[in-house]
């Protein structure tokens, strides 16, 4: 990642404006994680659906 | 935003994004800081917590995933008692299952490629079981062992080597593999997605019947050319979807129902109706419609945000961790775009993929 060039700073210091202070104060705590599947799949099977059982 | 190390996808509002940034740009604590002091001017103890919180965050986000290893050195392959060859387009594929009851795992879906024995296979493979383990064997190597009660496991992993093996691509370079269906028209295919329940594999039964090529039903394999490739396995059809089907299937009443498999109602398996050796292998899919099967709302067709799929996609599909293809992916939700259906009939669904395919 390109670091701290003169042009970015002044667009991170707008974004940061245009975001404003109540914003900033309780901006984090609002996200969403998704963890993808650790290894392919097919459909899970139903409840109790094992056919080894 | 992706995380490495944890292969975490994280969706952040464009705050959060702003704040990782500036976090991410400046030379310490004190930077930051002052940053957000000279600009909105919140007092040092705020800026102090604003800091750590985004601090924990990422730290949170980045924790490493733990990868189980299981080492199965002394794994010998048992004597099969069931050996059988298929062929894809000329492409002949071995499997020796230990069981009856592992052969249902794999073969219904593919019994159609079934031929007699040949010799030269291109690949072939075993699978047994050792007390609650299932075991993967591709030419004697092994390939991954799982428990018998995450035997889908087993199905996706020989799934995706099946794919690979059929379409003569590199394993490594593949990108996703969707809990999803894809049809496809023309030069271009479309996924469906949706919650367990909502139709998937009938409406795509149904669209086939209705001149779509059902290019992948459950299992849609995504590249590195980012086309999904064609994955000719039967379409499983519920026991409930069989009235509708054999309404509008010629011969649907003739297939073979299959008992007591892991889904606890009885199955049927619909062949593709193109054939693997005339279709096209894989097609870009730029469109991705998630269905929902309600009768209580009206029946309706609308673009939504990517955001509003990623809930359903990303935690029921499997996303390579390596950083190409993770852009690759990203690059791809980029440009994508995306539908919710709305539906009870089954006609206004039809008619509105067809359409789909026009747009």
């Amino acid at each position: 990642m390109k670091r701290n060039s003169p042009q970015d700073q002044i667009t991170r210091k707008e974004a940061i404006k245009k975001m404003g202070k109540y914003a900033a104060l309780t901006a984090v705590g609002t996200f969403l994680i998704l963890n993808p599947k650790k290894a392919q799949a097919s459909s899970p099977p139903d409840p109790g659906g094992n056919p080894f059982d | 935003m992706w995380f490495q190390s944890s292969n975490k996808y994280i969706v952040v509002s464009a705050n959060v994004y702003t704040l990782v940034l500036l976090f991410l740009n400046v030379k310490g604590k004190a930077e930051f800081i002052d940053t957000l002091y000279e600009t909105l001017q919140i007092e040092n103890e705020k800026c102090k917590e604003i800091f750590s919180e985004i601090s924990n965050f990422l730290e949170d986000a980045n924790t490493l995933a733990i990868v189980d290893i299981t080492l199965n050195d002394k794994l010998e392959i048992p004597k099969t008692n069931i050996e059988r060859s298929y062929d894809f387009d000329g492409k002949i594929i071995r499997i020796n299952f230990e069981t009856a009851l592992i052969e249902s795992l794999i073969h219904p879906q593919i019994e159609h490629h079934t031929v007699d024995k040949i010799s030269d296979a291109i690949a072939e493979f075993d699978i047994f079981k050792t007390s609650d383990s299932l075991h993967l064997f591709k030419n004697k190597s092994h390939i991954g062992s799982y428990n018998t009660k995450s035997f889908h496991f087993l199905q996706g992993k020989f799934a995706l080597e099946l794919t690979n093996s059929i379409h003569n691509t590199h394993i490594d370079n593949w990108v996703a593999t969707f809990h999803a269906s894809t049809v496809s028209h023309n030069s271009e295919s479309i996924m469906i997605i949706g919650d367990s329940g909502n139709g998937k594999s009938t409406l795509s039964a149904l669209l086939m019947s209705n001149g779509l090529d059902v290019l992948a039903d459950d299992f849609s394999p995504l590249y590195a050319d980012m086309h999904i490739y064609r994955y000719p396995a039967a379409i499983s059809i519920k026991k409930g979807a069989f009235g509708i089907l054999e309404a509008s299937m010629e011969n649907f009443e003739t297939l073979k129902i299959h008992k007591n498999g892991p889904k606890k109602v009885n199955l049927k398996y619909l062949p593709p109706s193109t054939k693997f050796s005339t279709s096209a292998s894989n097609f870009p899919c730029h469109k991705i419609v998630i269905v929902n099967f309600d009768s209580s709302k009206p029946s309706q067709l609308k673009q939504i945000p990517v955001e509003n799929i990623l809930e359903t996609l990303i935690p029921e599909s499997w996303i390579s961790p390596n950083e190409t293809h993770s852009l690759k992916f990203l690059n791809w939700l980029e440009h994508l775009q995306c539908y919710e259906l709305c539906y009870s009939d089954n006609d206004f669904a039809i008619s509105k993929f067809k359409a789909l395919f026009e747009v």
